[in-house]
């Protein structure tokens, strides 16, 4: 259990190991830019060490913390540089059917498949990402992007389609 | 849920391969020294602050109709809370450290005690009337 603001020099140096891999690459999944995931990753380590928070918090209740904190931040710094191009406005409003195909997973790899996704559209990419890395519900990423469950699902089933046009076709 | 979601949710520490530039550690303790410099500012001048602080807290809380995610104002409170800490003079003593904390500390966060099953909405509105009152202390101290 750790209790920030009263963190000695040894305790931040291990807090940091412990968790910033883990963080940097949940941004980069987000941001897909390495001095923007690097930034966000250490704003995150940063706040929960500066905060005057006195209730401590157990490790998973510091892990679920950070990594709120860390995509919520991913988030809003995608926002931001997507301001004006409609905030996953475009595929959102794609209803038309998807045909999904049978995918089995025999023969599959870990590398294969993250490629595979971070080659998916960035509403795609994002969604898959929320969901099955990091263990969202749709109500919690609705918060967070701004956009109707509905919407999402809809994103989500196009974006596990395509996911699956890829593995299976590239 | 398809093999394929079953497959990569089981695998989703493997997906954690990228590493920082080098440096990284050194980056953040730099920045971390920065953040945790000491500030000093005439007591005057931080009292204004502080009011205008835990006024612009409680209207954020109150008024803005927008935020329906109970932990974005959960930690928007916990953010207003540090801002009052940090607005404290170095020289103001503990007692100041404890005036906030008396004011402002909740042993559970009521952000944790909500049931599950409410509605986002109905939370967010117990939690932004809640935090909104929790900081309209710290604005009474200031008038003191």
């Amino acid at each position: 259990m750790v209790e920030s603001g009263k963190m000695t020099r040894q305790e931040i140096s291990a807090f940091y190991q412990e968790h910033h891999r883990r963080l940097y690459n949940t941004a980069w999944r987000i941001l897909q830019d390495s001095d923007d995931a690097e930034e966000v990753m250490q704003d995150t380590l940063l706040k929960f060490i500066n905060r005057k928070e006195a209730t401590p918090l157990s490790g998973p209740q510091i892990s679920a913390w950070l990594t709120r904190t860390c995509i919520r931040a991913s988030i809003d710094r995608l926002r931001e540089r997507h301001r004006r191009a409609g905030f996953l406005e475009l595929y959102a409003l794609d209803e038309s059917e998807v045909q999904e195909e049978e995918m089995p997973v025999a023969g599959l790899d870990v590398p294969t498949v993250q490629r595979a996704l971070e080659g998916l559209e960035e509403p795609y990419r994002l969604i898959l990402n929320l969901v099955l890395l990091e263990g969202l519900d749709y109500e919690e990423i609705s918060a967070f992007i701004g956009k109707k469950e509905t919407t999402l699902r809809s994103l989500y089933s196009r974006g596990r389609a395509k996911l699956k046009e890829r593995l299976i076709h590239d | 849920m398809t093999e394929l979601e079953q497959y990569i949710r089981s695998h989703a520490d493997e997906f954690d391969t990228r590493e920082p530039a080098e440096g990284h550690e050194a980056r953040f303790l730099a920045r971390l020294e920065e953040t945790q410099k000491p500030t000093r500012r005439p007591l005057r001048v931080v009292w204004g602050t502080i009011a205008l602080a835990a006024s612009l807290a409680a209207i954020f809380l109150t008024t803005r109709g927008l935020e329906k995610d109970p932990e974005a104002i959960y930690l928007a409170y916990m953010e207003q809370v540090s801002a009052l800490y940090s607005a404290c003079p170095s020289d103001a003593g503990p007692e100041w450290d404890d005036a906030i904390a008396s004011m402002t500390d909740e042993s559970i966060p009521l952000f944790q005690q909500l049931p599950e099953e409410m509605p986002a909405r109905e939370k967010a509105r117990i939690l932004k009337q809640h935090y909104a009152s929790l900081l309209s202390g710290a604005k009474q101290l200031a008038n003191q």
